[in-house]
């Protein structure tokens, strides 16, 4: 019976290491209670030989747990690899003595800092076809010492080193099988790259934050993992390298300087770039080959460096010193392990100060093994046992790092099922309307019905609300790309420039964000490059030498407000009136305000400064700003003091897909007309109704004359009247080029969710999309500029 | 020669058996693959797009979704008729240029899903009907009956106006 027992909790063993991944203390003390299980007299009963394995197994797992192995992937291939040699053992009924020597002699070894012996017991493994350890000893033996031979070569060998990185991209990569996969590979890598460059430029202020580090570190794990699974061979290189360096620097080998930084932001860049050839090759383009070898020698000639450059023997002491003395630093580093296990009452105040003196001590003997870890010095000192330690280690963990994105735990949907859904709510709304105005319903006077109706109404608008609000989301990963763009524009203009940021709660529609964000790049790059001056210049002007870019969003009365503030020099109002004056934009006898030469800036082509940089200054962006925002129907404003700085506003609408429109009636069909192209409506009078010969029809509305486009010959269908005093006219504009539309009736103004009309009918000549009308039917959207150009 | 084998494999890619939705057009019955065919809807006022292909008579609301509404009548030039109760709007799906779009096409009415085995369907003759032989991918016989099989991506393509085909099509019944 006891072995039936044993195998089936050596199965779970085998399951929980197979889910385990490094890191998951959870998992870990999952197999502690496993072992406890095993070791219990009644279960093993007469299966003593499982003892010495158990005891190895258990002290990997503690090894594990105390972070011991440098490699923790390659620690728990070992457990799984006991785990194997312990169900062999039991399957042949304890004969199997080989096993226990195979197994590495942990305590004294793997404990070490150096664990060879567990990459070699690794790598025999992966060598030998596991049921044939212990059937084949000398196999074995010659194998292990020819993976200790090349290890002594080179200790950081890798398997996938042996491939010509700098073969063609993607060599025998068949993308028409999993285009989906890929093509999710692509957009989850550059979230990833996001996340890593948003993270990077925090450690660079504080360099020695573990969680900041590990928040890079992730992620390029993922990509590793995810792109060797692929077949990606160079962009898995790239990764693996990348992520080797951050290892070291998480084993604090080392701490990431400015020039590492650099790299991995260029790695970053490097891994972007693949994913957009990945992409052309899915496409089916011939991706274009990419440095991968020179790139992976920049990688490692810095790792070399970093490496031989030891933090100083003093850093390292200095450091242990105050991991061992449990001090607060400034850092804030999550609460010590010590201080959570007195907390919990597990070990006595007086026990912790006997292993730190322990630990002191032990730090004075072996200075090169770097400082023990507390917990083991405790379970040395049998003050408290493994798994109160590692539950502990846990809680000291629990903390995540702050990327987590606060607000609860996400989901990721398909925008296609989001707006099938925005667009049957909507629907709804307009069941519930009718329902509520069927002459039948509110005929009944029952109590029930009415209050149902009532019911009905409240949730119907409430759902309309979420729907609506699915879509939106917070600036802040806009925002948080900035980041990036200023420091690494600060470097190339040679200026200190601080970016604070306000406001990156406010919520956008999701659609927008990708609009919005060349423009706001482009304003950020004048402000940066015109507006912040050198140090020695601001320090001259007396100001702070370190430039201030301020990001602000807010809402305001329907839009989404972003400032952009910078306390540069400001706009030079003479430069600018000559250069408009230089472009006849004014004339001689022009007085325009400050205000409105601040805003010819925006115009094509119009550049002040004096010479172009690679940055900008080329009179492009501007106006591509400009453009870029009235496409959003949004407005771009420009302030300016001399001296003190400018800002730029942009006002966006909330959202893409809702406008407020004028419906007006024309024969049997309505119409929306944009009311931000309105300008007014009006019944002429016969007299101010003009013919002129050639230029067709027009109406005289106060003092100017206005051309008349009647809506019902421009789109063939009958009117209900011809005579325009006996109609309406709607005088609108676009780009300050006004005309009158001749129009039967206007029913009023009214909120609209904008529809494309499918690719069939798009892009014709006045139409700009269809809206879904209270009554279920289907309005046309008028493109106001698309019947100027009839 | 080339365009005969392509007919032919037409002919084939109509899988050893096969469902289709038959439904009138003028005095002729027609049918359309069943995948095709996303649902059927009563015919409902349609909203008229100015500046459209003729055929092309508007756009109507399904359930949060605009989309175009093509009257078969006047895309293959038959006379027009006023809509009773028995008119439907087929919605159908068709290659788009980003993946399948729902166009509605006007029926004078719907009539069956049949099953046709390959042998019952045959190469549409050159004077099979008053539709361009394009749109055609093959003459279905069941139960005494003739079908027209209409490859509708081809029928609602873009560009292909009414008129465009009709001095073709007077050209083949010239024949």
């Amino acid at each position: 019976m006891s072995q039936e027992k044993v195998v089936q909790v050596l199965n779970d063993l085998a399951a929980d290491v197979v889910m385990l991944e490094p890191g998951d203390l959870a998992g870990l003390g999952q197999l502690l209670n496993g072992l406890d299980e095993l070791e219990k007299p009644e279960v093993c009963l007469g299966l003593d030989y499982l003892h010495p394995l158990a005891e190895k197994l258990r002290d990997a797992v503690v090894g594990i747990i105390y972070d011991e192995f440098a490699e923790s992937e390659k620690s728990i291939l070992l457990l799984s690899s006991l785990i194997t040699e312990m169900q062999d053992a039991l399957r042949n009924g304890g004969t199997s003595s080989v096993a226990p020597e195979l197994a590495p002699d942990l305590p004294e070894t793997a404990f070490g800092p150096e664990n060879d012996e567990t990459t070699v017991v690794e790598a025999v493994l992966c060598a030998t076809p596991v049921d044939e350890i212990g059937t084949d000893m000398s196999a074995v033996e010659s194998t292990a010492a020819l993976a200790v031979e090349s290890q002594e070569e080179d200790r950081e060998e890798n398997p996938e080193e042996d491939l010509a990185v700098d073969e063609e991209l993607f060599a025998g990569v068949d993308f028409s099988q999993d285009e989906d996969l890929y093509q999710g590979f692509i957009a989850e890598s550059n979230e990833h790259l996001d996340t890593i460059e948003e993270n990077i430029l925090s450690l660079e202020q504080d360099p020695e934050n573990l969680e900041i580090l590990n928040s890079i570190f992730r992620p390029f794990h993922t990509i590793k993992g995810v792109s060797g699974f692929m077949n990606l061979k160079q962009m898995n290189v790239i990764a693996h390298h990348l992520e080797n360096l951050l290892d070291d620097a998480r084993n604090k080998k080392f701490y990431l300087d400015g020039a590492a930084t650099d790299l991995i932001l260029d790695g970053v860049d490097f891994l972007k770039q693949m994913l957009l050839q990945l992409n052309h090759a899915i496409c089916g383009g011939q991706p274009e080959p990419m440095p991968v070898q020179s790139f992976l020698n920049r990688i490692d000639t810095l790792h070399q460096v970093l490496l031989g450059v030891e933090p100083a023997q003093a850093a390292a002491a200095v450091f242990s010193e105050s991991y061992a003395e449990d001090e607060v630093d400034d850092l804030q580093p999550p609460p010590k392990i010590g201080e959570i296990l007195v907390r919990e009452g597990a070990i006595s105040p007086a026990d912790l100060e006997d292993a730190l003196t322990e630990q002191k001590t032990s730090a004075g003997i072996h200075p090169e093994q770097g400082p023990r870890k507390i917990g083991k010095i405790l379970v040395e000192l049998k003050k408290t046992d493994i798994k109160t330690v590692a539950r502990a280690i846990r809680q000291q963990q629990q903390p995540q790092p702050k990327e987590s994105s606060g607000g609860g735990s996400a989901i990721k949907v398909d925008t296609e099922k989001l707006d099938n859904l925005v667009d049957m709510v909507g629907e709804l709304v307009i069941v519930q309307a009718m329902l509520k105005q069927d002459p039948d319903i509110s005929a009944l006077t029952t109590r029930k019905v009415a209050e149902n109706m009532a019911q009905l109404s409240r949730i119907t608008s409430s759902l309309q609300k979420v729907a609506m609000s699915l879509r939106m989301v917070p600036i802040k990963q806009t925002f948080g790309k900035m980041v990036r763009l200023v420091r690494d524009l600060a470097k190339k203009t040679e200026k200190e420039i601080e970016l604070v940021m306000s406001g990156e709660e406010t919520e956008i529609d999701r659609n927008m964000v990708d609009l919005i964000y060349d423009p706001m790049v482009h304003m950020i790059r004048n402000s940066a490059d015109h507006g912040i001056e050198k140090p020695e210049e601001r320090r001259a002007a007396g100001k702070n030498q370190v430039g201030t870019i301020t990001l602000k969003a807010f809402h305001g009365g329907g839009n989404v407000i972003i400032e952009i503030v910078d306390d540069g020099r400001g706009l030079n109002v003479e430069k600018i009136r000559k250069k408009a004056l230089e472009r006849g934009m004014i004339n001689e006898h022009d007085q325009p305000s400050d205000q409105e030469l601040f805003n010819m800036i925006l115009a094509p082509g119009f550049s002040t400064a004096d010479k172009i940089t690679d940055v900008s200054g080329r009179g492009v962006g501007m106006d591509v700003v400009k453009k870029a925002i009235e496409k959003l129907r949004g407005v771009v404003e420009v302030d300016s003091t001399p001296g003190q700085g400018s800002v730029v506003t942009i006002k966006v609408p909330l959202t893409l897909a809702i406008i407020d429109g004028m419906v007006v009636i024309v024969g049997r069909e309505r119409y929306i007309i944009p009311t931000l192209n309105v300008v007014e409506s009006l019944r002429p009078l016969p007299e101010q109704y003009h013919t002129v010969q050639g230029q067709g029809e027009l109406i005289r509305v106060r003092d100017r004359l206005l051309p008349l486009v009647r809506l019902h010959q421009v789109f063939k269908c009958e009117a209900q009247t011809t005579e325009p005093w006996q109609a309406l006219v709607v005088v609108v504009e676009h780009e300050s080029e006004q005309f009158c539309l001749l129009v039967d009736k206007l029913v009023g103004k009214q909120e609209i969710v904008i529809k494309s009309l499918g690719e069939r009918l798009k892009d014709l000549p006045g139409i700009a999309g269809g809206a879904i009308m209270g009554d279920g039917r289907v309005g046309l959207i008028l493109d106001v500029a698309g019947l100027v150009r009839r | 020669m080339q365009e005969k084998n392509s007919d032919a494999a037409d002919v084939r890619a109509l899988a050893t058996e096969h469902k289709c939705l038959t439904f009138h057009l003028a005095d002729e019955l027609y049918g359309l693959d069943i995948l095709k065919v996303r649902e059927i809807i009563g015919i409902q006022e349609v909203t008229k797009v100015p500046g459209a292909e003729e055929y092309l008579i508007g756009v109507i609301n399904l359930r949060g979704k605009v989309i175009p509404v093509a009257d078969l009548r006047k895309r293959f030039v038959l006379p027009v008729r006023e809509y009773d109760v028995r008119t439907c709007i087929i919605v159908v799906e068709i290659a788009g240029e980003a993946g399948p779009v729902a166009i509605g096409i006007v029926v004078d009415a719907v009539d069956a899903v049949v099953n046709l085995r390959d042998e019952q369907v045959e190469k549409a003759p050159v004077f099979a009907s008053q539709v361009n032989r394009d749109c055609i991918r093959g003459l279905g016989k069941f139960d005494k009956q003739v079908v027209i099989l209409l490859d509708i991506d081809k029928v609602c393509a873009t560009g292909q106006t009414a008129a465009e085909d009709a001095p073709e099509r007077r050209g083949e019944s010239r024949n």
